[in-house]
């Protein structure tokens, strides 16, 4: 099975457990077992993997097997040097949902989370729009409650491109641009009225013709800042 | 030889990782609605202008 099909089941869990259901959610059992790609679906999906455990009604506590496997994804998938901008902030954004979310022990070295790395800021300021737009996007999953203050502040600073970047995307028929960006305008405030950003991320969501990412985003728009219907 | 492969799988697995993190904007032709009014603007007035004065032809003998 490609990465991408495994990314797309994971992704099938969580939206499942954010909208309340099957059985409580808890990451080690929607991972496909001892395969190798888990790991690696883990990060790509970056937090998001643990955005049930924000909501407390949808998932069993998390547990022991649920830190091993996020921990074999951050020490598989460190960014190396050449990483891109995407790379570092959706890694940082795993490490805080898991310093948030899962119990690990500051005090233990050996169940201590990694450091968070530095990531460059300065493309939040001076990326012309469609580019912030496609970025922000891809970043979709540090648009946690509480994650990642810094880039959502310098993001709200950056609300009517964000907008515009939405329009474009739905234009395009990007739908997982699309997706990631309206996550984002729902946690920033301000966004404008007249965007129509609620029957717009239901749009996006019929339109994507079941992709497990785009109703990932959408969902927890809905869940965690009441947006999209 | 099977730790080569396996490096080899690991390191193809990371390049995936990263191409699904960051993966390239897909191709699309994008219209910004105020530029194309803008140049529809200007290919008006270009074809409505009259057409551009040419000095008069004087035969010299």
């Amino acid at each position: 099975m490609p990465l991408s099909a495994v990314v797309a089941d994971v992704a099938t869990g969580v939206v499942l457990a954010l909208r309340g259901g099957g059985d409580p959610y808890a990451l080690s059992r929607v991972l496909p077992q001892d395969d190798p790609l888990a790991p690696a679906a883990i990060r790509v999906l970056g937090a998001d993997v643990l955005a049930p455990y924000a909501l407390d009604h949808r998932s069993a506590p998390a547990g022991a097997d649920d830190e091993t496997v996020v921990r074999q994804a951050l020490a598989a998938y460190p960014p190396g040097p050449d990483a891109s901008e995407v790379s570092v902030w959706t890694y940082r954004g795993l490490i805080e949902a898991s310093r948030a979310l899962l119990p690990g022990d500051p005090g233990d070295a050996d169940r201590a989370w990694p450091q968070v790395p530095r990531a460059g800021a300065a493309w939040i300021t001076t990326d012309p729009w469609p580019k912030l737009a496609f970025r922000a996007s891809q970043l979709a999953a540090l648009a946690f409650p509480g994650l990642a203050p810094d880039l959502a502040d310098g993001l709200a600073a950056r609300t009517d491109d964000l907008a515009r970047g939405f329009v474009r995307a739905v234009r395009r028929r990007d739908w997982l641009q699309a997706a990631g960006l309206g996550r984002w305008l729902a946690r920033l405030p301000h966004v404008p009225p007249t965007l129509g950003l609620d029957s717009g991320l239901v749009f996006v969501q019929q339109m994507s013709d079941g992709d497990a990412r785009v109703a990932l985003h959408v969902v927890a728009a809905r869940q965690f800042y009441g947006r999209g219907g | 030889m099977l730790k080569d492969r396996t490096l080899v799988e690991s390191g193809t697995l990371t390049d995936e990782v990263e191409s699904l993190l960051d993966p390239a904007e897909p191709e699309g032709v994008f219209h910004d609605t105020r530029e194309c009014a803008a140049k529809t603007l200007l290919l008006g007035a270009l074809l409505a202008s009259p057409p551009t004065p040419r000095p008069k032809k004087t035969e010299t003998r």
